[in-house]
């Protein structure tokens, strides 16, 4: 055994040689005492070397058994080629035709014999080929015959078999090796250039012809077997160009073809037929084909003409004898004519008609210069007796494109029968749309001629004919036929229907095929016509595509057919222009699950046989060509059509074709599709019965998860596409989106309501006027109960925000909203992998969206998670499982939010022009800009990075600033005031655009443009006029209907920051650096330098000294206070999470709730918002404006996520201990990135923040301010405001009486009672940082009894059990305490609860007497 | 030429035993198997009536391949373009008329094992590496015996 070399060219795999046995079944049938042994086989070959008459037998029985191994080795081949030379004598020809055999197998790609047993590891090797073994020095001696002239005819004809297998073979492992090729092509060459020297002397026609009217007949019999065996050898010259030749080697050969068109050999002239219909599809070449073929078809047509036989040409009236080629006595007069006995030939033929027809040469002109190719191929089409060729002549007649071989490579490759051959490419789109104008053009020229006599009449209807056969149709004459069937057109039709009559199901499939030709190139004419086709069509044309497309509609429904017949039936259907016919989605459906051989037999025959890959392509192909026809099939029912497919057969179902086909629809047209799939129930193959037997549950299982992976495709699609196909980008002005996308897209959208029937899960159909409110809450709702209470409960009364945010998302772009509604619904409700890509769907919407749709899939994100708490009662974290997917999303949405409220304060500091910004505060603004799109783009979404702008659009100019623009504004601020004069003068209001072009809201063209009421607001008006700009740029800003965003920006700015708050950093203090804390204890001072302090107290460590703290006091005082006694807000702040928090200069307290008590300040009126009921996380919009970004436990972004989001090592906001980083270390090492930064921790330090609270400390990992960058400030304010939020409502819940507790787990806070309680929250001066305390406090100011000194702070997990809230109850029983902490209490007594039932425990306080509090167990105390 | 090829000629038993196989293209080992084994798939339990020399077709990736029952074996054919299933067909019965004449009688599994080389050699006059050749059944029948035409 030979040891495989390195690899050649195309590095295929290949392995040792396998040692040829038999598999088992050969094993078996071995005869007694014979051997199995490969090597006794092999002997035989060896013997034919000392051949011996005798041994003859045996060796034919050795060869053939060699023949059953499956393998021929390299060592075989070898000596194979040296026997090959040995002449063994004439009578043992069928022993070398064999060794010959032999040969061939060795030296080309294919193999042959019996399958041969390989080890398993080896399956994916290829056998070991001669080609990659052995040089060309070995394998020259297979074809060295050729060059001998004394070597015989078989010799010769092997050696150029050979020449040409191994030439392939070299191609298959090396393409650009062309060694072989060269040498086949010159060896052609030269073998031509004889022939053609042999033709023109003394074995040429006229030579023959002058010898036998010499009558010498030895000579003649001898010329003529030369002859013949000259057209033998140019058969096998052409055929080896054919086989193996590249494309340009064969055009020149084919070029040489046509001079053996007329060959006596009716194989050697279909070889060049074959060669010669490429040069007439050359448009270089096809008047050099006209010119050498038009004078011998002329021949063939005239004689068809009195025959009615195109083929029976041969002979015409010189010979009356028989016309076989093989008979060298006959004089065949054959150069005059095309030799076109063989069918093959007859096929080709036919393509080169039509492609002469269909030429710049004979352009259609088929009445003059293209009568004769016209002619033949009419004669080919209605009159051969070959139904292959009829159908070849008839699909050539309209038009159809050539057909396309496959190779093993191209079976092989990725996707193969996976993918949509549709046009990519721009040269590819060019022929595919040429190919269509060659069938539309080919229809209209049929129809020119339908009505036409054809050139030879019919058996029955000629005067001489016989009976009409099988033909069903009666003849031209009889009864019931009508004349104008006798024309071409009803000639052809009736050829067909008998064919799709046939027993034979090759027959029906190609008779199918051809009527989808038929119908296709009849689509294309109406389509290129305008519509207008079908006026110039002949009755019987309508007629006779009627009866056909019925036969096919029969057919296609006959479960007795396979796949491909039904396939072809279908494709014919979908192509057919007649409204009556159209195949509905229902058919495909159950059409596409029978006769795909995929199934077991018992499935198979008992259940369903859905088809496979490559038939489902087949037919989407078609419906891709389909959708790009316009006439006859509307693009929605082919995308109907395609979705039935998917349903028919969903294991076999490419998800990549299918998403192709998608692309190439009308965007909302496949949106919609989409969406029907995305909410579509399982269909029919899913369902098997219960008695069903196991292997059809089985193949049920794989449909059903081959389903769910459909609708989980659908989902990524829609994430992917539906932005673009609504025209809702975040970084597209809204202006420009009204104007444009959105009435096409609500259009659309109004008819891409998905229209799957699911009961209650039916889709909702989006609204386009009517009701505004239901409008509003059908879009938003994917469950039409559930929308109800979205909008009773959510949304309110006509005041309620979110009504007004859900009805302008929807009037804006309904298709948007329906995509949300629906992927969420998926979301919730899909399986595993459906709730998956949803969930990234939706964050790929929420990313690239603008408002309010970010703010829903925001919402809807967070609720799908449990961070809302609305999804099963927030009390399981996590609940779908969608976590690693969904808050990736979260953070990078929560830094977005966070960051344009950042953005926000600073311009209305600094203003939105870049030149008012200090230089630091622009550099902070773009890193954060650019980690923003570098985390989208790894965790979320691919985003343009030019256009995007996560900061928000007052970024833009920040960022990308423009003096020209700068001008431009000034200009138009100018012209505002003069506006807004007018304005106040006629109480017209007037906005600006983004690049300031005034425009107007057009309100009577009613919903899309309602936003009026938001900028009704006095004071936004008056910002209006300051900053129009950034006004009318804030996509927020459009819907801050309650001016709480303003209110908050002021409440939240970052201290009394003014203008040129950054300057002056060098003098810092002491007192500024100093760090907020709080008193855990009260203390004494005992010594000098002491200061006593009271627990609660809200102090400043100005300086950290290991045990003691220096600490001033909110008196003014400084001195020395324990260190224990002390709690470090900025610390604990940081730990818990892990952000740093402004401070309000004039409320130093404040501080004191930074901490999970929930400063709601920010978060209220800003963009982090939630949804927070379990219902709301179905109806769509009940949102609550409240706040963003909660972590369950107020765990903090960076503790809680750092660990497993990669791309969080990029984050500068939570990258707490990279001091190295790119931004450095964000919390921690502000020594070594904010040292020399004016804009780093000195600038907070400085005096302008008096007793600011910001921690610095360099070197130390404190937590502080880091301007724009310090977004987990704003984070923590806002998961803050909302903890705060939840637990209110929570409390509300449980502890409420029980007539209310029902309600208030489906109704969001409304953001004013968000707001309010931040406020109560921020301005209790007596609150601690325990959450319960928070809203004691505010029902309580000062009664606060679980803020007493000596306890410690509530732990974070109990607060989800602690309710924060107090409610009356009265005690039912009498209670008398037996442990300290407990609360006695006599029946009857009224109570007023303190948060939350705790272990059935209640912590209470008597009404009458509020100094008696404790805990009571909850059934001795009935709610009130 | 990328207008069609034969890719594979195959003969086996009703029971799924492969007779015979002629590849004309560099398939793998496991390729070779999963194509026989779509053809198993699609002839097994298809209702056939022996006599009536039945033809099936049936796709497999990009290609088509149809198949006839003959007395108690299936004869497949694989190709792609031109050679779709009303050629695929032809040259089924091609071969099939041919090796009744050439073996005396319908082409059993036995028989064909017995007379294994005379199968091989009647594909390979047919089929040509992957291109239809001969179609005459004299020629091919001389073509088998290793004689020319004229011969």
């Amino acid at each position: 055994m030979q040891k495989p070399p390195p690899q050649r060219g195309t590095g295929m795999p290949q392995g040792e040689d396998p040692t040829p046995t038999y598999n088992n079944y050969i094993r078996s049938s071995l005869g007694k005492g014979e051997s199995a042994n490969h090597g006794d086989h092999f002997q035989g070959l060896v013997a034919l070397k000392a051949y011996d008459e005798k041994q003859s037998d045996i060796i034919l029985k050795q060869l053939s058994r060699l023949l059953q191994y499956g393998y021929f080795t390299i060592a075989g081949l070898q000596q194979a080629l040296q026997v090959q030379r040995i002449d063994i004598g004439r009578d043992e020809k069928g022993l070398m035709r064999i060794v010959q055999h032999l040969v061939l197998l060795g030296l080309g790609d294919g193999s042959a014999g019996t399958p041969l047993p390989v080890p398993q590891t080896a399956g994916g090797m290829f056998l070991a080929k001669a080609v990659d073994r052995l040089g060309l020095e070995v394998l020259v001696a297979a074809w060295n015959d050729l060059g001998n002239e004394r070597a015989t005819f078989l010799r010769k004809q092997a050696a150029l078999r050979a020449l040409a297998a191994i030439t392939r073979a070299s191609l298959t492992s090396s393409p650009d090796d062309a060694t072989y090729a060269q040498g086949l092509y010159e060896t052609l060459r030269g073998l031509l250039d004889k022939v053609d020297a042999l033709r023109a002397g003394r074995r040429g026609l006229a030579h023959i012809i002058s010898q036998a009217h010499g009558n010498r007949k030895k000579n003649l019999i001898a010329d003529m077997r030369q002859r013949v065996e000259m057209w033998s050898l140019l058969r096998g010259a052409f055929a080896a160009a054919r086989l193996a030749l590249p494309r340009s080697a064969l055009y020149k050969v084919a070029q040489r073809s046509l001079s053996a068109l007329g060959s006596s050999d009716p194989v050697c002239a279909r070889h060049a037929l074959a060669l010669a219909s490429l040069v007439a599809r050359d448009p270089s070449g096809c008047g050099s084909f006209i010119a050498a073929v038009e004078p011998l078809l002329r021949h063939n047509v005239e004689t068809a003409k009195r025959t009615g036989a195109l083929h029976l040409g041969i002979m015409p009236a010189k010979r009356s004898g028989g016309s076989s080629a093989g008979d060298p006595t006959q004089l065949p007069d054959s150069e005059s004519h095309l030799n076109l006995r063989d069918t093959w030939a007859r096929v080709y033929l036919a393509r080169a008609c039509a492609a002469v027809i269909q030429s710049g040469h004979i352009a259609g002109d088929v009445g003059d210069r293209g009568a004769v190719f016209w002619q033949a191929l009419l004669l080919l089409a209605v009159a051969d007796p070959s139904e292959r060729v009829a159908l070849e002549a008839i699909r050539a007649m309209f038009g159809a494109p050539y057909p396309r071989g496959t190779t093993a490579a191209a079976m092989r490759a990725p996707g193969a029968g996976a993918r949509l051959s549709v046009a990519t490419s721009p040269a590819e789109v060019d022929a595919e749309s040429s190919q269509s104008k060659i069938m539309g053009a080919s229809w209209h020229l049929v129809m020119t001629q339908a009505l036409e006599q054809p050139p030879v009449q019919e058996p029955g209807s000629s005067s001489a004919g016989g009976a009409p056969g099988a033909d069903s149709v009666p003849p031209v004459g009889a009864a019931g036929v009508r004349a104008d069937d006798a024309g071409i057109f009803g000639r052809v039709a009736r050829r067909l229907l008998r064919c799709l009559q046939s027993r034979s199901h090759a027959l029906i499939c190609g008779a199918a095929r051809t009527v989808a030709v038929l119908a296709e190139s009849r689509a294309w004419f109406h389509s290129l016509s305008g519509g207008h086709g079908h006026e110039a069509e002949p009755d019987v044309v309508r007629r006779w595509m009627r009866a056909l497309h019925g036969f096919l509609l029969m057919l296609a429904s006959d479960d007795g057919l396979s796949g491909c017949e039904r396939a072809a039936a279908l494709e014919a259907l979908i192509w057919n222009q007649d409204q009556l016919l159209t195949p509905s989605p229902g058919l495909l459906l159950r059409a596409v699950s029978h006769g795909g051989f995929t199934a077991p037999p018992i499935a198979r025959y008992t259940f369903a046989d859905p088809w496979p890959e490559c038939l489902l392509v087949e037919v989407l192909g078609v419906l891709a060509r389909r959708l790009r026809c316009t006439a006859g099939m509307p693009p929605e029912l082919v995308l109907e059509l395609a979705g039935a497919l998917a349903a028919g057969s969903p294991s076999g179902m490419p998800r990549e074709a299918l998403q192709a086909l998608w692309d190439l629809a009308p965007g909302p047209l496949a949106a919609r599709t989409a969406l029907q799939l995305l909410s579509a129930p399982l269909p029919p193959l899913c369902q098997p019965p219960a008695a069903a037997a196991v292997e059809v549950k089985s193949m049920a299982a794989q449909a059903e998860m081959a389903f769910n992976n459909l609708k989980a495709m659908a989902a990524c699609w829609l994430g992917e596409h539906v932005n673009n196909i609504a025209g809702e980008y975040a970084w597209k002005p809204w202006e420009t989106k009204m104007s444009t996308g959105s009435a096409d897209a609500a259009s659309a959208a109004e008819s891409a309501a998905p229209e799957v029937s699911e009961g209650p899960n039916a889709a909702p159909r989006a609204p386009h006027g009517g009701d505004k409110h239901k409008s509003a809450g059908d879009a938003g709702a994917t469950d039409a109960s559930q929308a109800g209470r979205g909008i009773g409960i959510g949304v309110g009364g006509p005041e309620a925000p979110m009504a007004r945010m859900a009805e302008a998302a929807v009037t804006h772009s309904p298709l948007l909203s329906m995509s949300i509604a629906q992927l969420n619904r998926a979301q919730l409700t899909g399986a595993p992998v459906v709730r998956v890509a949803a969930a990234q769907a939706l964050g790929k919407l929420a990313v690239r969206s603008g408002e309010p749709y970010r703010i829903q899939c925001y919402s809807l994100l967070a609720a799908a998670v449990g961070r809302i708490g609305g999804v099963c009662g927030g009390a399981a974290a996590d609940p779908l499982g969608l976590a690693p997917v969904v808050d990736p999303t979260i953070e990078v949405l929560d830094a977005m939010y966070a960051g344009e409220l950042v953005l926000e304060r600073h311009v209305a500091l600094y203003g939105t022009r870049a030149r008012g910004w200090p230089a630091a505060a622009l550099e902070s603004l773009r890193r954060r800009h650019e980690w923003l799109l570098t985390t989208i783009g790894c965790a979320v979404c691919a985003v343009p990075r030019d256009l995007f702008l996560p900061l928000g659009p007052r970024s833009r100019r920040l960022l990308f600033p423009n003096d020209k623009e700068d001008a431009e504004e000034d200009a138009r601020n100018a012209a505002a005031a003069e506006a807004q004069q007018q304005q106040e003068q006629y109480g017209d209001q007037q906005y600006y655009d983004e690049f300031g072009q005034p425009y107007q809201y057009d309100y009577s063209t009613a919903e899309q443009y309602d936003y009026g009421d938001y900028y009704n607001n006095a004071s936004q008006q008056e910002e209006d006029q300051s900053d129009s700009y950034g006004q009318q740029h804030d996509p927020l800003a459009r819907y801050d209907f309650t001016g709480q965003k303003a209110a908050a920006a002021v409440e939240l700015n970052w201290g009394a920051e003014q203008p040129g708050a950054y300057d002056g950093v060098d003098d810092a203090t002491a007192v500024a650096e100093a760090r907020p804390a709080v008193v855990l204890y009260s203390f004494q001072a005992e010594s000098e330098g002491e200061v006593s302090v009271t627990v609660g107290d809200s102090v400043r460590v100005v300086h950290d000294l290991g045990e003691w703290f220096q600490v001033l006091t909110s008196g003014g005082q400084q001195g020395l206070v324990p260190a224990s006694y002390i709690q470090l807000l900025d610390e604990q702040q940081g730990t818990d999470s892990g952000g740093g928090r402004g401070q309000t200069q004039g409320s130093p307290l404040q501080s004191q709730l930074s901490v999970g008590s929930g400063s709601a300040a920010g978060g209220n009126s800003a963009q982090p918002r939630q949804r927070q009921s379990a219902e709301g996380a179905q109806s769509g919009y009940g949102y609550a404006y409240g706040s963003g970004g909660q972590q369950e436990s107020g765990g903090g972004a960076a503790g809680s996520t750092s660990g497993y989001y990669p791309y969080q090592y990029d984050n500068p906001e939570y990258d707490a201990g990279g001091p190295d980083g790119t931004y450095g270390s964000y919390y921690g090492d502000y020594g070594s990135q904010y040292g020399g930064d004016p804009y780093g921790a000195n600038a907070y330090g400085s005096s302008v923040y008096g007793g600011g609270t910001y921690g610095d400390e360099g070197g130390k990992k404190k937590k502080g301010f880091g301007g724009l960058d310090d977004i987990g400030a704003v984070l923590v304010e806002a998961k803050n405001a909302v903890a705060a939020a939840r637990q209110q409502q929570q409390s509300v819940g449980p502890l409420g009486s029980g007539s209310s507790g029902g309600q208030t787990t489906t109704t969001p806070p409304s953001p004013s009672k968000l707001a309010l309680d931040g406020f109560h929250a921020r301005s209790n001066p007596l609150a601690t940082q325990s959450d319960v305390t928070v809203y004691d406090a505010v029902s309580e100011p000062g009664a606060d009894t679980w803020s007493s000194p000596l306890q410690e702070p509530a732990p974070v997990a109990a607060v989800s059990t602690a309710a924060d809230g107090s409610d009356r109850a009265k005690a039912i029983y009498e209670f008398v305490a037996e442990m300290p902490g407990e609360l006695s209490v006599s029946a009857g007594e009224e109570l007023e609860i303190i948060g939350g039932e705790v272990d059935g425990w209640y912590n209470a306080r008597v009404v009458s007497d509020p100094t008696r509090t404790g805990i009571i167990p909850a059934s001795y105390v009935q709610m009130q | 030429m990328d207008v069609g090829r034969i890719h594979c000629f195959l003969v086996a038993t009703r029971g799924g035993d492969v007779i015979y196989e002629r590849f004309f293209d560099r398939f793998t080992e496991l390729e070779k198997a999963e194509i026989r084994a779509a053809f198993s798939a699609a002839s097994c339990n298809v209702r056939m009536h022996p006599d009536q020399e039945q033809d099936f077709i049936a796709p497999y990736k990009s290609t088509r391949f149809a198949f006839i029952p003959v007395a108690d074996t299936v004869l497949y054919l694989m190709g792609s373009g031109e050679y779709d299933e009303v050629g695929l067909v032809e040259v089924l019965r091609v071969i099939i008329q041919v090796l009744k004449d050439v073996l005396g009688k319908v082409p059993s599994s036995g028989l064909i094992l017995e007379k294994y080389a005379k199968l091989a050699l009647v594909v390979d006059e047919v089929i040509n590496e992957g291109l239809l050749e001969a179609v005459d059944k004299e020629a091919i029948k001389k073509g088998i015996k290793g004689k020319a035409a004229w011969e």
